[in-house]
């Protein structure tokens, strides 16, 4: 939390000449952060930042007391001022009201009576210093507990002494479905086992450490007041605060246990306001019901460990003086192996183990007084998978392949799964999504980033994009991928899917099928296309992949590898049938409206991936370089025609498709033998060879 | 044998003087000074002469090449002068547009992680990745945030409707790359652990400067004798070569669970060069957390914290981003728009 904290308040704990500018620095340093520091007037207001453990430092007696602590470290003179209160005398009277408290709702409980208060507006001091800590001044007794819960870090409640019929105070645990409204008005319906005050009638008269309620606080006429300060489970205060969603100032410090010892201090110094400032007089003594708990247990450190975490020895009388001022006490320390440290009441929650000792020697001392050095030390066995290396390899050879990376949203709407045929049944819901947009983790890329084109299209006219990300998919659905990390939850395969957009789509799927073979190429993918058997586009998609209606009929095709044999296991996403223990099916290329898709499991691919590099002989004896054109038959598969030629002869090198002209294809063939020279006699032999085997 | 050379000379030196172009001079460069050229030929047939004349016609037919070689080469400078006054009055236009291969971009945030994982892997951290849907175990409970407790509340958690496992609990999106933390432990099975884990992370919470999916990077270093000096120092390293050696960095104080002692990294503003202005925090901007690890956090991950200490920060990919680049982006949920207007700035 956030707090405001006046110079000229800060300096009644502190006695020190240091100047506003140079407290906020070094508090920065070693305490708590000073997000900003304004003068105000003659004044200046320090805006702090509470961490949740150091709830001490919310009130400005906590702050001034590490501000000695700091400022004495840095060679700064400061003295901490202590405040000094003591318990009302010669009241006689027991408190007329019967408080029944639950100790395991609240640890503390204190109540006074006080009569005969002066109502009015508080006195222009207390309204100063109350506003330049961003409370509303609203009158002397609501006033005085705010002006205790700042100065003393404790929050403190006041009840309208007349407005209770019944004399008696339940603190109890709310019921479902009670009701309360707060003294600003506001209506709540509670969800049960929050801390509540009944008062004997069932009826609840207070939120104790949240809000006061409407039916109990004070008013203009309020002449007595029961003075009360609770120490609440801090557990309930932080779930009340959450379901109702209420948020005070009290709250925020009561849901990080404030300290119960400090409760006294409050109620003590408030009772001395109640005097001095509204004429009040103590009606009755202190009703004090307080379960203490044992004494924090003391916490060794070795002062080797000191060393460690410092980087060098710091001698003992450093290492107590530092410790001292803050509200430890060191013992045992003539050891010199072990100091025996002795926790302050209000640190019991934060300070448990030896390493918070250590940050309290360490922070004090300065972080910026340690020497930094960078150590590389033994080296680390890296990760089996290497997947960070082909990602990084992929995206680049798509970038400078034209293709823009997105970053589409892992979270998905159900509208968009089912318009592109997914079932969000199947798919892994979030039960509790920010809005509608985002109910589903994504089982595939392929919904976002048509997505993604479709918002594109009306801002450029060509469009190739792509993402290389994860897809989440149910333990059931599919079998644990290749270097899964043991004990997921669910599996998260990474996908590689693009999308290529053009005014002109004749050569689309092509360019799109020309992208594939270069990555193959890439990642040395080298039983793939064009050399048959080892892998091929199948014409034929898996029907079941719910993209498959989204696609053209025709314009699509799986892209299947062989599987090496030692990838050749059980995978669950195999390509079925007769094929599947040497077909391997990862992907698909296929049109998708006036677009080509193209989907990759990425974890599958790059099984198939190599780093391996070897040679071979550049040829010695020149190619024969010819063209052969060749008539086939409406509706003839080019691939296996190629496939054809290129089997035809071991002499064979290469085929190209040059020209195609209706039924007329022009294919460009090198033709090489390694050990010599071509004949034109021996190259004529092929292309009869190459005839007869297509049979024209 | 003196005449034929003579003979040479004369058409040889003739045909460069009037040779009109650079490729005629080629052709006759072969035809006198190639393999089967005139001066070859003349040299082949130098056996064929009295052994005391020999000597003198061998210096005849070097004296001839040596002079066909600089006709060859006068008339071949005369050529490119006349070629080049030539070109000289066409028109070229140097200022036509570019033919530019077309290039894609990659994502701000790709190039974000790789400078960011590349600045660590010079210190011996390697780069790993750990499951973004995860076990309430790894995200909070080994990271010493037991059930009910209050610094859950920080993250803004989304729940996964699976049933939760009986030992490692409720399924959640991790709101932070600290899950990978306990599992790095868990895979090295012992120190030393230097890792770097860039991942994705969700919280519930969508305004100008959150987006409900963003990344961060997480290190967490496991050895003998690591102490703060340590942890400044691979910070340090970090701030200098991603921002700056110009940029100063300091250590502030602050709390998390799983650490102990826990601190805020700030490095100095760049706008007012940590002078204090509107957009800092007195001169400084806070980068992420980071801390000594908290020893229940070791113990999770099976490692005995009196033998071995350990440090770890988990900060935010796209604050590093913006606080590098300037790049002013007014909404950081720009980055996740997927407009290609935005994405081919970059």
């Amino acid at each position: 939390m956030n707090i405001l904290v006046p110079h000229s308040w800060l300096t009644e704990y502190v006695k020190t000449d240091a100047k506003p500018r140079e407290i906020a620095r070094l508090l920065s340093l070693h305490s708590a952060s000073v997000e900003r520091v304004e003068q105000r007037g003659d004044d200046w207001i320090y805006d702090i930042e509470v961490t949740t453990n150091r709830i001490d430092m919310a009130g400005v007696i906590g702050l001034a007391r590490e501000v000695a602590a700091v400022l004495n470290q840095n060679g700064i003179a400061a003295e901490y001022k202590e405040l000094l209160v003591s318990e009302p005398e010669n009241v006689s009277e027991s408190l007329p009201i019967t408080i029944k408290n639950d100790p395991k709702l609240c640890r503390r409980v204190l109540g006074v009576v006080i009569d005969n208060i002066e109502m009015g507006k508080s006195p222009q001091w207390m309204r100063q210093r109350l506003e330049k800590s961003g409370v509303r001044s609203l009158n002397t007794i609501v006033d005085i507990t705010n002006y205790v819960m700042l100065e003393t870090g404790h929050p403190t409640h006041v009840f309208d002494y007349d407005r209770i019929k019944t004399n008696t105070l339940l603190i109890r645990p709310s019921k479902k479905g009670e009701k309360i409204t707060t003294f600003e008005g506001k209506g709540y319906t509670l969800s049960g086992d929050d801390i509540a005050i009944d008062d004997g009638t069932g009826e609840i008269i207070d939120l104790p450490g949240i809000a006061g309620t409407k039916n109990s606080v004070v008013t203009n006429d309020t002449k007595r007041i029961l003075f009360f300060t609770e120490n609440n489970d801090a557990h309930r205060i932080r779930r009340t605060c959450m379901t109702l969603g209420i948020h005070t100032y009290a709250s925020n410090i009561n849901k990080n246990r404030p300290d119960p010892e400090t409760a006294k201090i409050a109620m003590l110094r408030g009772i001395q306001l109640y005097r001095e400032v509204a004429k009040g007089t103590v009606a009755s003594r202190i009703d004090d019901q307080y379960e203490k708990s044992d004494d924090p247990k003391p916490v060794t450190v070795s002062s080797e460990k000191i060393k460690t975490y410092m980087g060098k020895q710091l001698p003992t009388q450093q290492i107590v003086s530092i410790l001292t001022p803050l509200g430890f006490a060191v013992t045992d320390e003539l050891t010199n192996k072990h100091y025996t440290v002795t926790i302050p009441s209000w640190r019991r929650a934060d300070v448990t183990i030896e390493e918070d000792i250590i940050e309290e020697v360490t922070r004090i001392y300065g972080y910026h007084n340690i020497q930094s050095r960078v150590k590389i030390g033994e080296p680390v066995p890296q990760s089996s998978n290497t997947k960070q290396y082909w990602m990084t390899k992929v995206k680049h050879a798509l970038k400078y392949g034209g293709f823009t990376e997105l970053y589409t949203s892992s979270l998905v709407s159900s509208e968009l799964l089912s318009t592109y045929g997914f079932d969000r049944k199947k798919c892994i819901k979030i039960k509790n999504p920010l809005s509608e947009e985002g109910e589903y983790l994504r089982p595939s890329l392929i919904p976002g980033i048509v997505q993604a084109l479709v918002e594109n299209k009306n801002r450029k006219e060509e469009l190739r994009l792509f993402e290389l990300s994860r897809v989440y998919l149910e333990n059931n659905v599919v079998a644990p991928s290749h270097g899964a990390i043991r004990n997921q939850p669910v599996q998260e395969p990474t996908m590689l899917t693009f999308v290529i957009h053009e005014p002109d789509t004749k050569q689309s799927f092509y360019k799109a099928k020309g992208i594939v073979e270069s990555l193959f190429d890439e990642l040395r993918i080298t039983n793939y296309l064009p050399r048959r058997q080892a892998g091929e586009l199948r014409v034929e998609i898996d029907e079941s992949c719910p993209i498959a209606n989204q696609l053209h009929p025709i314009r699509r095709a799986s892209i299947t590898m062989k599987q090496p044999a030692r990838n050749a296991s059980r995978n669950m996403r195999d390509a079925g049938g007769s094929n599947s223990e040497t077909m391997q099916t990862i992907g698909l290329i296929g049109q998708i409206n006036d677009s080509i898709l193209v989907d990759i499991d990425f974890d599958m691919l790059i099984r198939y991936a190599s780093t391996k590099k070897s040679y071979t002989p550049i040829p010695e004896h020149p190619p024969v370089i010819e063209d052969m054109t060749l008539t086939i038959k409406p509706s003839t598969h080019i691939g296996p025609v190629m496939d054809t030629i290129k089997t035809a002869s071991t002499l064979v090198k290469e085929v190209t498709l040059t020209s195609q002209y209706e039924d007329k294809l022009t294919f460009r063939i090198t033709f090489q033998d390694p050990k010599k020279n071509l004949s034109d006699k021996e190259v004529g032999e092929i292309k009869e060879l190459i005839k007869a085997k297509l049979q024209i | 044998m003196e005449n034929k050379i003579q003979f040479i000379r004369n058409t040889a030196i003739r045909d460069i003087y009037h040779s009109p172009s650079l490729e005629h001079l080629e052709v006759l460069r072969v035809s006198y000074l190639g393999r089967k050229g005139g001066i070859n030929e003349l040299l082949s047939q130098i056996n064929k002469i009295d052994i005391d004349k020999r000597r003198e016609i061998g210096v005849q037919i070097n004296q001839l090449k040596t002079e066909i070689e600089e006709a060859l080469v006068n008339r071949g400078k005369e050529l490119k002068g006349e070629e080049f006054k030539k070109q000289k009055k066409e028109f070229f236009d140097v200022t036509a547009p570019a033919i530019k291969p077309s290039l894609g971009h990659l994502h701000l945030i790709t190039q974000a992680i790789e400078d960011i994982s590349e600045i660590f892997k010079r210190i011996g951290f390697n780069l790993v990745s750990y499951p973004e849907v995860e076990y309430d175990w790894y995200v909070f409970e080994s990271l010493n945030m037991p059930k009910e407790h209050a610094a859950r509340d920080e993250w803004e958690t989304f729940f996964v409707d699976m049933p939760a496992d009986n030992k490692l609990g409720e399924v959640v999106l991790t709101p932070h790359t600290s899950n990978g933390q306990v599992r790095e432990m868990e895979r090295l099975g012992k120190p030393p652990v230097r890792m770097i884990n860039i991942g994705k992370c969700y919280r519930r919470q969508s305004d100008i400067s959150h987006s409900s999916m963003f990344h961060q990077f997480e290190g967490l270093a496991v050895d003998k004798g690591l102490g703060i000096g340590d942890l400044k120092g691979v910070m340090e390293f970090f701030v200098h070569e991603y921002f700056g050696p110009e940029r100063q960095m300091r250590l502030r104080p602050f709390h998390f669970q799983f650490t102990e002692p826990s601190f805020e990294i700030d490095i100095t503003c760049d706008v007012c060069k940590g002078k204090g202005c509107r957009l800092c925090k007195e001169g400084w901007l806070e980068l992420g957390g980071s801390g000594m690890t908290h020893p229940n956090v070791l113990k999770n991950g099976g490692i005995d914290p009196k033998k071995y200490s350990a440090f770890a920060f988990g900060w935010g990919v796209e604050r590093v981003l913006m606080m590098r680049e300037g790049i002013n982006i007014p909404d950081l949920r720009m980055l996740y728009s997927n407009d290609v207007r935005f994405l081919e700035q970059f």
